[in-house]
């Protein structure tokens, strides 16, 4: 682990409030109370990389940060009907739907600039954005600002120790590839997103659901299968992300996608000693044996920091691919997450904060 | 005739994506596994897949252009429903057909080197799988051919069905020799065996959405 001094952190911490503070007084407009509670989030994500840095452990406090979102974002736009809020707000674009429906949206584009129809550019663009998250901190985005990870995560949290060790051949881990191949194709043939409406684990709305009854058994049945096997009962045995890991479809374009970033996960082969504690901590499955006594990480790692955390010889760290240096490369990767993740949960959890008590 | 010609290859043309599409996804995993590195090499493959399409495409016009310009005079409206089902369902059979064997291909690689039913195995792992695929992909019920039989059906023409979807055939053939540089991917054992879950997973679905269309 590698702690930093007050100082340092401080000005870190300082940094990231000014900056999503200025953030929060633009997107809250004439809303004093949005504005306060935008506030009061930007000081919560800031004060939690305050502690990464001072503390020097990446994954605790990412941790926190990423159930909260998630628990937030489960109260607003999937159980809102229960809770029975006053007023529902505009969910995030789903970036989960938005991989195996690429060849879709593109389509969309094309039949978009041909008909002089911009208006339909406004999904493109949002889509644009998550790209654009993606080159930045790359696979980071499944660890740090995915508010569906969060979900798995936190079931992986419940057991303390693995009650299954989950060993799966590389195979396996390469099933999300296919899976995404598989969907972009069906997707783009049926004009459906064929992941919604049969595989999604998160969805809660009736909208997909098909009108005939045997079909909506087979949709059921994938749906619960899906959500209990591989969010629920999965992560809590294994202490895995197993629904990240084996299913996600952004995930895999993600990986693929997030090889740009400049920020990667490396082993230091000469402080290595292959005691293999980074693989079995390692949530994703992303750690590979090389050889007997060599790990390597895989295109899947989601940069969370558990790896880094549990090294006993400080031998992994987060590298700038052009450089290969080690000075701040990790700190900056740290601090554009923590923005990134500031900015998206921002535009929701201050809201359902005030919805909880009462305000809005 | 011409004007027949023009139809085919038009459709074919604008809507030859779609049709790569709905073939591309039994055709593509074969490519990905079985492919070589060298374009020209996987031209045979796709010669031999296309194959299979144009003569699904031939006895396709020859049958459907022969009902029509016999009877569909004589028919009642129940019956031109009945014939129209009737196509409808053939589609959907071809395409059960098609997941079949892409289904028992992808299985018969999975288990190759377990030593489960060998000859058996080998029989399927053939080079004639790409024109099979192409003969039953080739009457799959995508929007682009459902347009060409509904063209078909109004022909009241044999010779004039078979021409315009050799027509539609040229015209979606332009999309399919690119396939030929799929197979730069395979450069490794890893991308095959992603071809080999990407063939299971879409001969599944593909066997489902088979059913459901027969059972409707």
């Amino acid at each position: 682990m590698l702690k930093k001094p007050l100082c340092i952190s401080a000005v870190l911490f300082i940094s990231l409030f000014i900056f999503l503070s200025i953030l929060s007084f633009i997107s809250a407009g004439h809303d004093r109370a949005l504005f306060y509670a935008k506030l009061a989030w930007s000081l919560l994500v800031s004060y939690l990389g305050f502690c990464i840095y001072r503390n020097g452990s990446i994954s605790k406090y990412r941790s926190i940060l990423f159930i909260l979102i998630a628990f937030f974002f489960f109260l607003e736009f999937k159980f809102f009907r229960f809770i029975s809020f006053t007023k529902t707000t505009i969910p995030p674009y789903c970036h989960i739907a938005q991989a195996p429906t690429l060849l879709n949206f593109l389509y969309s584009q094309f039949l978009a600039i041909t008909s002089g129809e911009w208006r339909v550019w406004g999904v493109l663009t949002l889509g644009f954005l998550w790209l654009l998250i993606i080159f930045t901190i790359g696979q980071g985005i499944c660890s740090w600002v995915c508010f569906y990870g969060g979900i798995d995560e936190a079931c992986s949290k419940i057991a303390k120790n693995p009650l299954i060790k989950l060993k799966i051949p590389r195979l396996w881990r390469d099933f999300p590839i296919a899976f995404l191949i598989f969907l972009l194709s069906v997707s783009f043939l049926q004009g459906l997103p064929v992941f919604c409406s049969w595989f999604c684990p998160f969805k809660m709305t009736e909208a997909f659901w098909d009108s005939d009854a045997v079909i909506r058994i087979v949709q059921a049945a994938l749906f619960w299968s899906v959500l209990a096997g591989f969010v629920i009962i999965l992560p809590i045995l294994t202490k895995k992300r197993t629904f990240c890991s084996f299913i996600c479809p952004f995930g895999a374009l993600v990986s693929i996608c997030g090889k740009v970033s400049p920020y990667k996960v490396t082993i230091n082969k000469e402080k290595c000693i292959p005691c293999g504690k980074c693989q079995d901590a390692c949530p994703v499955f992303a750690i590979e044996n090389k050889s007997s006594d060599e790990y390597k990480i895989s295109l899947f790692c989601n940069r969370c920091g558990k790896c880094i955390d549990v090294c006993p010889v400080d031998a992994i760290n987060i590298l700038s691919k052009q450089t290969g240096q080690q000075i701040d490369t990790r700190d900056i990767f740290i601090f554009l997450s923590l923005l990134v993740t500031g900015v998206i949960s921002g535009s929701f959890v201050p809201r359902v904060f005030l919805q909880l008590i009462g305000l809005k | 005739m011409i004007r027949i010609i023009f139809e085919g290859l038009m459709l074919g043309l604008s809507s030859g994506i779609y049709c790569v599409g709905s073939c591309l996804i039994f055709f593509m995993p074969y490519l990905l596994v079985e492919g070589k590195l060298k374009a020209y090499e996987n031209l045979k493959k796709i010669l031999s897949f296309m194959l299979g399409r144009l003569i699904a495409y031939i006895a396709f016009a020859l049958i459907i252009g022969f009902i029509g310009s016999s009877y569909r005079s004589i028919f009642t409206p129940l019956e031109n429903s009945f014939l129209t089902g009737f196509t409808a369902r053939l589609s959907y059979i071809c395409l059960i057909v098609a997941s079949l064997l892409m289904l028992i291909y992808a299985l018969s690689h999975s288990f190759r080197d377990s030593g489960f039913c060998p000859s058996f195995i080998n029989r399927f792992s053939l080079t004639r799988i790409p024109f099979f695929l192409g003969l039953f992909t080739g009457l799959n019920p995508c929007p682009p051919f459902l347009v060409g039989v509904a063209r078909l059906w109004t022909l009241n023409n044999i010779v004039g069905g078979v021409v315009l979807f050799i027509a539609f055939f040229l015209g979606t053939s332009v999309y399919m020799f690119p396939l030929a540089f799929f197979s730069y991917l395979n450069k490794n054992a890893r991308i095959k065996q992603i071809g080999l879950m990407v063939a299971l997973l879409s001969s599944l679905w593909f066997l489902f959405v088979g059913i459901i269309g027969l059972m409707h």
